[in-house]
């Protein structure tokens, strides 16, 4: 690569980062920081794991029973 | 030959933005809102595609002009909802002094429709297979916990392509996406039960 298209694509990549504001998010940034890494690179690991939980926890706690809920949602197209 | 070959290119293109948006979403987003624009006459060719395909089962019938009627219908719904809140947003993003153009604004909300054609597209198939309703038997709860896993799941990732659409395509900070999704998300619950009073859509297609 010649040093040209070197500082060209230096010059678009330092575009792109400084274009976008950074994410703070307070005194809870140090957290924030630690957790997006998880959902940057295949967050159905993590998406699809949580999903299964909540539909087990709201089975369990709520009234209405997640066979209610998945006829209820069977029609919804 | 030259236009079989463009639509090859648009086609590939897009399903390695859609694999993308599911195993690297950040970096996929951050090149997608400078990306070919036509990309997203596939995904409207999708929908199409969806819409004239489930409107004998939604409608209940096969007479050739009422579907079309109702198809015709639901697609315009779906393709005006889409371009609304492209507007919606891109006027946002002005109002908070953000430069976002409609191309990306676009492509990135656009993307975000793929999960959603995704749901109603097995809940159409699901509909089909295994007609509601469910009981309570091992396989029927079994079936329903797993569906819903899988509905959820899709509304994470919904959730996660519109985090990226603000961010990336308007440029926000993540206290202005709080803000715009204080004013977005009551006028989409509003908007949702207008599609139902009137019958169009159940789930919104948005």
């Amino acid at each position: 690569m010649s040093q040209r298209s070197l500082y060209r694509n230096f010059v678009k990549r330092w575009d792109e980062v400084t274009e976008i504001p950074t994410q703070t998010v307070g005194p809870l940034t140090p957290i924030y920081k630690r957790a997006v890494p998880y959902f940057k690179i295949a967050p159905w690991r993590i998406l699809m794991p949580t999903a299964f939980l909540l539909a087990v926890i709201g089975a369990l706690l709520l009234e209405v029973t997640a066979v209610q809920v998945a006829t209820l949602l069977q029609q919804g197209f | 030959m030259g236009f079989l070959l463009r639509l090859l290119k648009l086609n590939t293109r897009f399903w390695r933005n859609v694999w993308g948006s599911i195993h690297a979403p950040y970096a996929t987003y951050r090149s997608l809102v400078a990306d070919d624009p036509e990309q997203l006459l596939v995904l409207v060719g999708l929908m199409a595609i969806y819409f004239f395909l489930v409107s004998p089962l939604k409608f209940r019938t096969f007479h050739p002009f009422l579907l079309t009627i109702n198809a015709s219908r639901l697609f315009t719904t779906a393709l005006t909802t889409y371009l609304g809140v492209c507007f919606f947003f891109l006027s946002l993003g002005w109002v908070l002094g953000r430069k976002a153009n409609l191309r990306g604004v676009m492509l990135a909300w656009g993307f975000t429709l793929v999960p959603t054609l995704t749901w109603f597209f097995t809940t159409s198939m699901f509909y089909v297979v295994l007609p509601p309703p469910r009981h309570e038997t091992l396989p029927g709860i079994i079936f329903s916990l797993l569906f819903i896993t899988f509905s959820i799941s899709l509304l994470f990732w919904k959730g996660l392509l519109y985090y990226l659409t603000l961010r990336f395509a308007l440029k926000l900070d993540l206290w202005r996406i709080i803000g715009v999704s204080i004013v977005f998300f009551p006028g989409l619950f509003l908007f949702s039960l207008w599609m139902y009073a009137w019958g169009i859509f159940r789930v919104p297609f948005v």
